[in-house]
């Protein structure tokens, strides 16, 4: 058998009439009819919230707009005083056929508003940071100078989407430019450094570039560029053993002066003249156009081809002119 | 095994291996050959000495705002803002480039299941703008670009590149110029070594 001792620190469990203290609760599983509360209760009038005047309203002409919309919030149209339309109407039937107004007007809401950049926002906050920026020195106005002081132009980018990430790995990529006159090279090394550079050499703007992206941060890109730049330097002052072995088909120009042309020639004056040493000296303005033709016919190629092979054709005949 | 082509010697191998006369690159010896012929007894520029301690300011040659949207209307007045901006920071715009806006279209059912006949057309559209900068230096670059940046609308992506300049580092000096005797004395003693 339960029981209950009621105790003045008890609650009142019961919902039933109130029964003294002490006495036997009878437990009540189901409430019996018009034990409830009572005849139906009607429902109440909604009280709405006592709603005051737009603030536009009250606003004079002159005030401080800045002050109203300080940062960018969603468009408040009890705060914003201008007559602000939004809206399609498609039919006199829609809203009367007038135009949707900002009062409750959703399309409003979601777009960006620019409210708090205004030009006397703009110049406030401008004016709080002048102070942090610095005057470009006057030394680098031209592209000359820049070229001449500062040669390396160093690109890189930076992405700012609104994405769940800030990363974006496009931002890793570095790219070097820089012109190559800027770089003392002697006539070997100038040529070995093209060479090694291949396609990231460009001839017509004497321009090397370099694109790094190997790695995943940006920092250790420009340092691999960096290293690229120094190794590729030093290469091509270096001399590797098989060098050599250059034949000349290797020849990046036609050298006259280690030319087997060069060497067959002097040999047929050399055997038709009695005294071998001073051939050179006797026929030099002969073996000067000479020289200047075969150099240019074999340099040119097929620009000017008829015309060079015609002075080429001239010259070697005034040479062996002289011998006939 | 592969032959020991021209063409294969120039792949398979590392730089350094590659004889002179396969790097000079027959095969292709037009391009390489106007290219090499092209930059022949071009004089190189004395450097001057250039100090840029640590901490020194950054310089850009350039600097490109590109901003992407899917509203033109919210791109313009982005563009007066920064106007504005530069304007208030003195440092002008060369030039506000409007490339022309990319679509992206689909055309897909109309239905969750069969009714082939009815399609529909979707298209996504986005609208680009690029401020281009000249000669800032790395603080004001850093001041208009966080002010810039902080004021960007919802839904606007925006790329910014930067052009730094930059001396060579102390070290890239030719080896001529260097002692020369110790130089050769290491060369004598590689090819001792190599012989």
């Amino acid at each position: 058998m339960l029981s209950f001792v009621r105790t003045f620190r008890q609650a009142q469990r019961s919902t039933g009439p109130k029964s003294q203290i002490g006495e036997f609760r009878v437990l009540q599983l189901t409430q019996s009819k018009g034990s409830g509360s009572g005849p139906m209760k009607k429902r109440g009038k909604l009280k709405f919230k006592e709603v005051p005047p737009p603030r536009y309203l009250r606003m004079s002409t002159d005030q401080d707009w800045t002050n109203v919309w300080p940062t960018a919030t969603t468009f408040k149209q009890s705060v914003v005083p201008l007559p602000i339309t939004q809206g399609y109407v498609s039919s006199d039937n829609e809203n009367k056929g007038l135009p949707v107004e900002k009062y409750a007007n959703a399309e409003l809401m979601k777009i960006p508003n620019f409210l708090h950049l205004t030009p006397n926002h703009i110049k406030k906050h401008c004016a709080a940071i002048k102070k942090y920026c610095t005057p470009w020195p006057e030394e680098l106005n031209s592209d000359e100078a820049c070229e001449y002081y500062l040669p390396i132009e160093i690109t890189t980018y930076d992405y700012l989407n609104s994405t769940p990430s800030i990363r974006d790995s496009r931002a890793r990529v570095v790219k070097f430019q820089f012109k190559l006159t800027q770089l003392e090279f002697d006539e070997h090394a100038r040529d070995k450094f093209v060479r090694l550079a291949g396609q990231k050499y460009n001839a017509d703007k004497d321009e090397l570039t370099l694109i790094a992206d190997k790695c995943p941060y940006r920092k250790q890109n420009y340092d691999y560029a960096q290293y690229l730049l120094t190794a590729l330097y030093f290469e091509s002052w270096k001399t590797e053993n098989w060098e050599k072995d250059r034949t000349k088909n290797d020849w990046q120009t036609y050298y006259w002066d280690k030319s087997p042309s060069r060497t067959r020639l002097l040999d047929i004056l050399k055997a038709s003249e009695k005294d071998p040493k001073s051939v050179l000296d006797d026929n030099k303005k002969l073996i000067e156009r000479y020289r200047a033709s075969i150099s240019r016919v074999q340099d040119e190629g097929v620009e000017n081809e008829l015309k060079n092979l015609t002075d080429y054709k001239n010259d070697v005949l005034m040479l062996y002119n002289l011998k006939l | 095994m592969l032959a020991r082509t021209v063409f294969n010697q120039i792949f398979l191998f590392k730089p350094s291996q590659i004889p002179v006369s396969a790097l000079s690159l027959n095969y292709r010896s037009i391009t390489t050959a106007a290219r090499l012929k092209k930059q022949l007894k071009i004089p190189s520029t004395p450097r001057p000495h250039i100090e840029r301690p640590a901490g020194s300011d950054e310089l850009y040659k350039r600097l490109c705002v590109e901003v992407r949207g899917h509203d033109p209307a919210v791109l313009e007045s982005y563009e007066r803002f920064v106007r504005l901006v530069s304007t208030e920071l003195d440092i002008q715009p060369v030039n506000i480039e409007n490339p022309p806006f990319f679509t992206e279209r689909w055309t897909l059912l109309r239905s969750k299941f069969a009714k082939k006949k009815y399609w529909r057309e979707y298209e996504i559209r986005t609208y680009y703008k690029k401020f281009h900068f000249k000669h800032l230096t790395g603080s004001t670059a850093d001041t208009f670009l966080e002010y810039v940046q902080r004021n960007l609308p919802e839904g606007i992506m925006m790329i910014v590149e930067r052009i730094r300049l930059e001396p060579f580092r102390d070290n890239l000096v030719s080896p001529s110029s260097s002692s020369s005797s110790t130089t050769t004395s290491d060369n004598n003693s590689e090819q001792q070594e190599n012989s």
